[in-house]
């Protein structure tokens, strides 16, 4: 699973799971703090459509951490002010970076994989929702004012 | 002459102050910031939007302190901003890849993906319901489940993924020509939270600008705009609301690093707009076509009214033709910043008395030099 991945389910899924994961890790390996939980600003920038250009639109509050296990620094990074949840985070971003794996990431791989498939159900529920409210023109006759049919 | 300063009033301005705060809690009730987040959260989205940062938690609490002023809660929130450190640029944005919770065109009725109305007052009957007087807690909570399973009811199946790739109106435009199709631009934007205004200004200054604007300011400007004082009347081709990913490179990653290495800090909620506006274009042997051209708006939070009208100024002020003010980026971006507007008003209340006081003695001084000649 890439990082994109386990990070967006760490943060999207209620932050019991990473803190859960973090304290399973901290048991089997020493966990050294190198930057302490701290808030500050991430600016987000975007590919406006109209021409291909980008802006910022706005910056958002963010929480970061940085620890170490032996060599190798995890990174927590998750928006809002949450402390605790950035340095879970970087627990378990700096498990995944130790080569060869550690034996607890097969617990914690399994444990996100089931995280990420609840919310893969529960997406799908509410989207299902959204798509209720989906116009549907079949009944109305006459002009087809479709996209293909207008640019013809 | 300059301005002089002051001293005494120390006593006044305290119990100013005091007076002040009791008018905040004169109700004698407190409302906690979660029931300002769960009951009020456009007025929480509009505070961010314009306070130029997304933090609701926060900005429910400004909202709070403000009493409900959007004016001074964006204060706040600008000056809460502006004590923390810019850890992190992100990742640039694709709106293409926008979860989206509504979409809708103007410009056609089918569209591929459907036009999908998700929540929206555009349907709703906009009449005061007074029974919300006494509606209570328990009420909202019974009303909530009542509406999930009646969502429930109606729901249609979708595959995964279809909400978070829905395909462009723009797209189609593009393929028959009459939308310009343009390279990708990775010009590095302007930021004017650093860089003070300098016209003409680059399209990303005018961009950050507007979206960040005081949202009533956006709105009657672009109102304007299309209504005899502009030359942009748009057909709305597409909006789209949904949360859109903001994610981060690890440090030290080069400018090629790949996406699947990146951390995903969260989801802010968006809309955007892309209008359509006809236009003369001059191809590079210098014939004359219609085709259309596209104002681009987008905002944080839900308010159509501002993404929308943001897409008639980025049009309008394509033109930088002071003709109209509305096509004048000075008139324009200078004046529809919140903090910008309201802070220079506001001043107007500080004291002048020597400035005013040398504008009555030249007023008394020219009356006399008359009533002098008068005499003669």
């Amino acid at each position: 699973m890439s990082r994109r991945a386990r990070t967006e389910i760490l943060v999207e899924s209620p932050a019991a799971l990473a803190h859960d994961l973090a304290r399973a890790i901290e048991a089997e390996l020493p966990v050294r703090v190198v930057v302490p939980p701290r808030q500050g600003l991430v600016m987000n920038q975007v590919r406006e459509t109209a021409r291909n250009s980008r802006f910022y639109l706005g910056e958002a509050l963010m929480s970061e951490c940085r620890v170490r296990i032996g060599d190798v620094e995890g990174l927590g990074v998750v928006l809002g002010a949450d402390d605790e949840l950035a340095r879970s985070l970087a627990v378990i971003d700096a498990a995944y970076a130790i080569g060869p794996a550690p034996a607890v990431i097969d617990e914690v791989e399994r444990r996100i994989e089931a995280a990420g498939n609840q919310l893969e159900r529960e997406r799908a529920r509410e989207n299902a929702r959204i798509m209720g409210s989906r116009v549907s023109f079949d009944e109305m006759g006459g002009q087809d004012m479709s996209v293909q049919a207008v640019v013809k | 002459m300059g301005y002089v300063a002051v001293t005494g009033g120390e006593q006044a301005i305290s119990a100013s102050l005091d007076l002040n705060e009791r008018r905040r809690v004169a109700g004698g009730r407190s409302v906690d910031v979660d029931t300002v987040l769960s009951c009020l959260p456009e007025l929480v989205c509009q505070v961010q939007s314009e306070g130029s940062l997304w933090a609701p938690e926060v900005a429910a609490v400004a909202v709070k302190q403000a009493c409900g002023s959007v004016e001074e809660a964006v204060f706040l929130m600008r000056a809460y901003r502006s004590t923390l450190e810019r850890l992190y640029t992100s990742r640039v944005i694709d709106t293409n890849e926008m979860h989206v919770d509504r979409r809708i065109s103007a410009a056609f009725k089918d569209i591929e993906g459907g036009q999908i109305l998700g929540a929206t007052r555009d349907y709703a009957h906009r009449l005061i319901e007074f029974e919300l007087a006494d509606e209570t807690t328990a009420d909202v909570r019974d009303r909530l489940r009542e509406l999930e399973a009646s969502l429930d009811a109606s729901a249609v199946e979708t595959p995964a993924g279809v909400l978070d790739r829905v395909p462009r109106v723009l797209t189609y435009l593009r393929s028959i020509d009459m939308v310009r199709d343009y390279p990708l631009d990775d010009t590095e934007p302007v930021d004017i939270t650093k860089t003070p205004l300098s016209f003409p200004a680059p399209r990303s200054v005018i961009l950050q600008a507007l979206s960040r604007g005081l949202t009533q300011a956006v709105i009657a400007i672009g109102y304007a705009a299309i209504r005899g004082f502009g030359l942009s009347h748009p057909t709305v081709g597409e909006l789209r609301r949904g949360t859109v990913a903001v994610t981060v490179d690890a440090p030290g990653a080069g400018a090629d690093a790949s996406e699947d290495d990146a951390y995903y800090l969260g989801s802010i909620p968006v809309t955007e707009v892309e209008s359509l506006i006809v236009a003369d274009e001059v191809d590079e042997d210098g014939a004359h076509r219609s085709a259309l051209d596209v104002g681009y708006g987008l905002v944080v939070g839900s308010d159509e009214s501002k993404a929308i009208a943001m897409s008639v100024l980025d049009h309008s002020l394509r033109a930088d033709d002071v003709r109209f003010p509305t096509q004048d980026q000075e008139f324009v971006l200078y004046h529809i910043d919140g903090v910008e507007a309201t802070g220079f008003i506001s001043h107007l209340k500080l004291p002048h008395y020597v400035t005013f006081q040398s504008k009555l003695d030249s007023a008394l001084r020219s009356m006399a030099e008359k009533e002098d000649e008068a005499d003669a």
